[in-house]
């Protein structure tokens, strides 16, 4: 079985987040990036199934500026055996992606495609779905557990009320959430066996996509700053500013 | 018998505003006990001066009147260095109302500052302008730099920034007759005489009160990236260091080690923390830092271990700040965890690397002769010769016979020091604490001179009696 995941640079979850002074977007330069932390459980995913020789073949992909290959051989040197690099300079929107893995689906034929539910730059949570359509694929989203029952995978969803399974057949798409699993540390001789694995160079102009964007953005803006909390003397004086000023009540 | 006049505080107290001093029990009890609450002396005064000049009237009337000063930052001493002693009418003057920042000079990286700002407060408004402080450490939200400064405070980056006393550009301080020594001129050269403010630098309140301090400030990074190592032979991380040190050199901001029994340690009172590194008698944590905005970071540090050719070292890198951050737990649980047993003996030594791993080997055996059952907790920030050896209990102790073997144990830590070649106190100082370690450790002519010096700058002995000697 092949496994296709998909991988994007983001800035690090951990770095505090400035908007640019124009408000066209966010500050990236001088910042840390690192892999998006649900696509990093969707490669941990993928070399379990590997370990548990579900799976023969894991293939990584990314779409992005050059450095994106960095991220790729994090994901080689957890365990993945080769990479893809889709060169772009644009920042593209979750649809446009989503066609351009339709095209690395088509030439690679994978039987599960793993990637995370969402970016944490955008938050978007498409891509996996836009990706499903296009494809026909069947999808699981938010996957908590992932199993495999004969020729089939059962996926264990988190959802509003508790816990949803899904019976799916493959080939498949699976979004993955924060409790599938936690993600190993990279050791020296897998980074160095990581060092010569193949990441093949796609330039996304070679692909004869129409990728116009059809979303513009229009302004970003800073959340709006938390007021400081008040103290209250007593529970009356509680209660009239819940009904009048904050008007909960 | 000599009955000491009362003291008439209001000469002192005139010069000040009414939120300036307090005679309060409660609050003046607060500034009475230390840290580690070892230390509880007694007071019937605290100053919070706001100016350098009030500050300089109080210390002529108190030099009129012979009457005691503890002065006192944050009061985060290790070694009951900041509070009064017992029964001897020591007065305590706090600096923390003396917090103005009078310059940033970002185009000479330099900041002008005096002595009561909080160390986070700083490194934060240094970091609003792309800039970094250079020392950081454990106590930041409440130690003020001029507790820092009298201390020579050592903590997280001494690797790369060296010592506080390394840091600093100029400094400012209220001597013991009232009068106001003032080097504060932004000039990074100045051979001209004797460099007095080395000499407050590290004085630990005795020779003078610190009012302001110009310090140099650096650039800040892109990101940072932790590697972990575990191995079994000391050689190894004497190897690893000499290797990150030639490959790294500048950008090396960290490299601490622990070992097995402060892992287990951490391990068994975290149990969030479920991925560990592979398991080894020695442990190393190393952080480098991207000062110099490279694109792919990791890729670049990738690109130099390439060349590393230690055997039995594994090693692990982490890929994102949260991995960064999870690697660290395992060395900043160490202190916290210790305090969940029932006893630990602490010393904060330094030694010679070179010496290290023997003195190591040899105290170990020469303590576990005299008690069986307990915990040898090594780490620290070896980069800088700075070791913890510190001795814990565990289930099978028998404390009562730790409690007994206590003095032995630290003498034996303190002896070996000495004939290995390193010190018996590596950041903290000296304080009430190590006092009898002083006139032990120190030759007879080192105390000599540092008498006569404390007697030149302080004649009467009114700035923090009692302490360093
Ligand atoms: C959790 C924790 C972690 C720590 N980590 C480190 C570490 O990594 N490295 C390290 O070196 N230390 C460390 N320390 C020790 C301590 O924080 C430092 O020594 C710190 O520099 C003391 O600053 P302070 O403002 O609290 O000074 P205080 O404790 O108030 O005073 C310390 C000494 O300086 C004198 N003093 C204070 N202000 C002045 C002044 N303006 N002028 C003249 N004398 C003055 C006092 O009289 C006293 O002798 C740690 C302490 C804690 C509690």
């Amino acid at each position: 079985m092949k496994i296709l995941v998909c991988v994007k640079r983001v800035i690090d979850y951990n770095v505090k987040i400035r908007v640019k002074s124009d408000k066209t977007g966010v500050e990236k330069d001088n910042v840390k990036m690192s892999m998006n932390p649900f696509d990093e459980i969707a490669v941990e995913e993928a070399v379990k199934m590997k370990e548990n020789e579900i799976a023969k073949e894991i293939v990584v992909v990314s779409i992005g500026t050059e450095a994106c290959k960095e991220t790729i051989r994090s994901g080689l040197a957890m365990g993945a055996d080769r990479g893809i690099h889709i060169n772009s300079d644009e920042d593209l929107e979750p649809l446009n992606i989503s066609k351009i893995l339709m095209k690395i689906v088509e030439n690679e034929k994978p039987d599960i495609v793993l990637m995370g539910k969402q970016a944490i730059d955008d938050d978007s949570n498409q891509t996996g779905q836009m990706l499903a359509a296009l494809s026909g694929f069947s999808q699981a989203t938010f996957a908590s557990k992932v199993e495999k029952v004969d020729s089939f995978l059962n996926v264990t969803r988190e959802i509003d009320g508790g816990l949803e399974t899904l019976k799916l057949s493959l080939p498949c798409i699976i979004t993955t959430d924060l409790r599938l699993n936690e993600p190993r540390y990279a050791s020296l001789p897998n980074i160095m066996k990581a060092r010569q694995k193949k990441i093949d160079s796609i330039d996304v102009s070679t692909l004869g996509l129409d990728l116009s964007p059809r979303l513009s953005v229009i302004e970003v803006n800073d959340p709006p700053e938390r007021k400081a909390g008040i103290m209250v003397k007593d529970i009356d004086e509680l209660m009239e500013k819940l009904t009048n000023e904050a008007k909960v009540i | 018998m000599n009955i000491k006049s009362k003291p008439n505080f209001n000469k002192i107290t005139n010069q000040l505003t009414i939120k300036e001093y307090t005679f309060d029990k409660k609050i003046i009890h607060q500034h009475c006990e230390d840290w580690r609450k070892k230390y509880f002396g007694d007071s019937e005064l605290i100053l919070f001066p706001k100016t350098v000049k009030s500050l300089s009237n109080i210390v002529k009337e108190c030099a009129n009147q012979k009457i005691s000063i503890v002065p006192q930052g944050g009061n985060t001493s290790l070694v009951g260095g900041s509070v009064p002693r017992n029964g001897k009418s020591d007065i305590i003057i706090n600096l923390k109302n003396l917090n103005k920042i009078r310059y940033l000079d970002k185009f000479g990286f330099s900041i002008l500052l005096e002595s009561g700002c909080i160390l986070e407060d700083i490194q934060n408004l240094v970091s609003k302008e792309n800039l970094t402080f250079p020392i950081s450490m454990g106590s930041r939200g409440s130690c003020q730099i001029g507790g820092n400064i009298a201390t020579n405070a050592g903590g997280l980056n001494v690797i790369k920034y060296g010592l506080l006393r390394s840091n600093i550009i100029g400094i400012e301080a209220v001597m013991s007759d009232g009068g106001i020594y003032s080097d504060l001129k932004n000039i990074k050269k100045n051979n001209t005489g004797y460099d007095l403010k080395q000499l407050l630098i590290g004085s630990e309140g005795t020779l003078g009160i610190i009012t302001a301090a110009n310090i140099k400030l650096f650039p800040s990074y892109k990101d940072k990236n932790v590697i972990f190592a575990s191995c079994n032979k000391f050689k190894n991380i004497l190897d690893l260091y000499f290797f990150v040190q030639n490959n790294f050199s500048d950008l090396l901001t960290s490299f601490e080690i622990i070992n097995n029994d402060a892992m287990e340690l951490v391990k068994k009172y975290n149990k969030d923390l479920t991925k560990y590194p592979e398991r080894g008698r020695y442990y190393v944590l190393i952080e480098i830092s991207n000062f110099l905005g490279i694109d792919s970071f990791k890729d670049f540090i990738i690109d130099k271990f390439f060349n590393l050719k230690i055997t039995d070292v594994s090693l692990i890198f982490s890929k994102s700040e949260k991995e960064n951050q999870n690697l660290w737990k395992f060395r900043e649980l160490i202190p916290p965890s210790e305090t969940f047993e029932k006893l630990c003996i602490q010393h904060d030594i330094s030694l010679p690397l070179d010496k290290m791993e023997n003195f190591i080997h040899t105290t170990t055996s020469e303590i576990q002769n005299l008690i069986d059952n307990i915990y040898f907790i090594n780490f620290g920030h070896i980069g800088d010769n700075n070791l913890h050896f510190n001795i814990l209990s565990g289930e099978n102790t028998d404390i009562e016979k730790l409690n007994q073997k206590k003095k032995l144990i630290t003498d034996i830590i303190y002896n070996n020091t000495y004939r290995f070649g390193g010190s018996f106190s590596a950041e903290h100082g000296i304080g009430q604490l190590k006092k009898k370690e002083m006139i032990k450790y120190k030759t007879k002519e080192e105390i000599k001179l540092m008498r006569e010096i404390k007697k030149s700058f302080d004649p009467l002995n009114i700035f923090n009696p009692g302490k360093i000697f």
